[in-house]
């Protein structure tokens, strides 16, 4: 009889110790399900604010001598770090495949494939601002068309990023003055 | 009569016994039970593993996320294929399907010119590239170019194609 008494007395688990494990497995089990669901969470598009803006004012070709001088101005609501550009030497084709950054002779820098308007990583060509940019082109044949897209030294995430406004894009056909 | 007492006193005394046997420890059958819930998640985890697709990760979302926010353009003439990333997600690489009426085949782009043109690094933002993809492609009735992206699953660097309707359909 004794030992019937002391078997209904056994209760296996504490109410605490219950409690404990019954926390600690719903903790354990939220932090996996928040690990696993966090990279379903679309993080923020970088990218340039609306209202960035530039344009060619004026475009002067000089065919014979392969240079090519650009006069850029920030007609938008932002500063902007420099530019990409690109051109193409083929008369009928839409995109523009080269590369004519590392071509500069004046008024920027080369920097990650691009066109910079200061050493300095800043933005640094401000609204209503005008550069004039001039490219040595030897060597690519006749230019028909050129692709300006502008960049912007954004900070995305405590970091210091290049950020491409590919919205802002501008293309020009060229003829020889 | 006195037999009958004795197999009686007999009958008691084998069943005390049995109350008395108490089988296993209270601690060792919690260990036994920990240790088979622990066996049973492990083997499901590991049988649920192989059926679940790996998540790869870029920019710390789930790279089929980041495939909505690459940005190219494309363009095909004669035998050469035009493309500029003017998005700013780096696209490390291409996937072309190509071939007309049902008959279709997928090679990278860097299998047209064993990958002596293509960038070391990918397209990068800003960049453009061109490659003259043969005579095999431009008999096609359509090309679509889907872009590889670079992401990490388990600390390990790993590609994807981003399929599906972030193609660039071109019809020839």
């Amino acid at each position: 009889m004794l030992s019937q008494a002391t078997m209904f007395n056994k209760k296996g688990l504490s109410i605490v110790i219950g409690y404990i494990l019954l926390v600690s497995i719903s903790i354990a089990m939220s932090v996996i399900v928040f690990q696993w669901i966090k990279n379903y969470v679309p993080t923020e598009e970088v990218n340039c604010p609306e209202g960035t803006s530039i344009f060619v004012k004026s475009i002067d070709y000089d065919c014979e001598n392969s240079i090519l001088n650009l006069t850029i101005k920030n007609n938008g609501k932002f500063s902007i770090n420099g530019f990409y550009i690109r051109a193409t030497n083929v008369s009928n084709q839409e995109i523009a495949t080269i590369n004519l950054a590392s071509e500069i002779i004046t008024g920027g820098k080369l920097y990650e494939g691009s066109v910079e308007f200061s050493e300095e990583i800043e933005n640094l060509l401000d609204p209503s601002e005008e550069r004039i940019i001039s490219f040595d082109v030897e060597g690519h044949n006749q230019i028909y068309k050129i692709e300006i897209v502008p960049t912007r030294i954004q900070e995305e995430e405590e970091r210091r990023l290049l950020v491409v406004c590919g919205d802002s894009e501008i293309r020009e056909t060229l003829t020889c003055s | 009569m006195i037999k009958r007492i004795e197999r009686k006193k007999e009958k008691f005394f084998s069943l005390n016994n049995l109350k008395n046997k108490k089988g296993l420890s209270p601690v060792v059958t919690t260990m036994l039970l920990i240790a088979l819930t622990i066996g049973i998640i492990a083997i499901i985890f590991f049988w649920f593993r192989g059926m679940v697709k790996e998540s790869i990760t870029k920019f710390n979302e789930n790279i089929e996320l980041t495939c909505e926010k690459v940005t190219f353009e494309t363009e095909y003439s004669s035998g050469t294929l035009n493309i500029v990333n003017n998005g700013n997600v780096g696209i490390i690489s291409l996937e072309i399907k190509y071939g007309s009426f049902g008959n279709y085949q997928t090679k990278s782009i860097k299998e047209f010119d064993d990958g002596k043109n293509w960038p070391k690094n990918g397209l990068n933002s800003g960049e453009a590239f061109s490659i003259y993809l043969g005579d095999e492609v431009d008999d096609s009735e359509k090309i679509t170019i889907y872009p590889i992206l670079l992401g990490t699953a388990a600390g390990k660097q790993r590609l994807f194609t981003c399929e599906g309707d972030y193609g660039k359909e071109i019809t020839l």
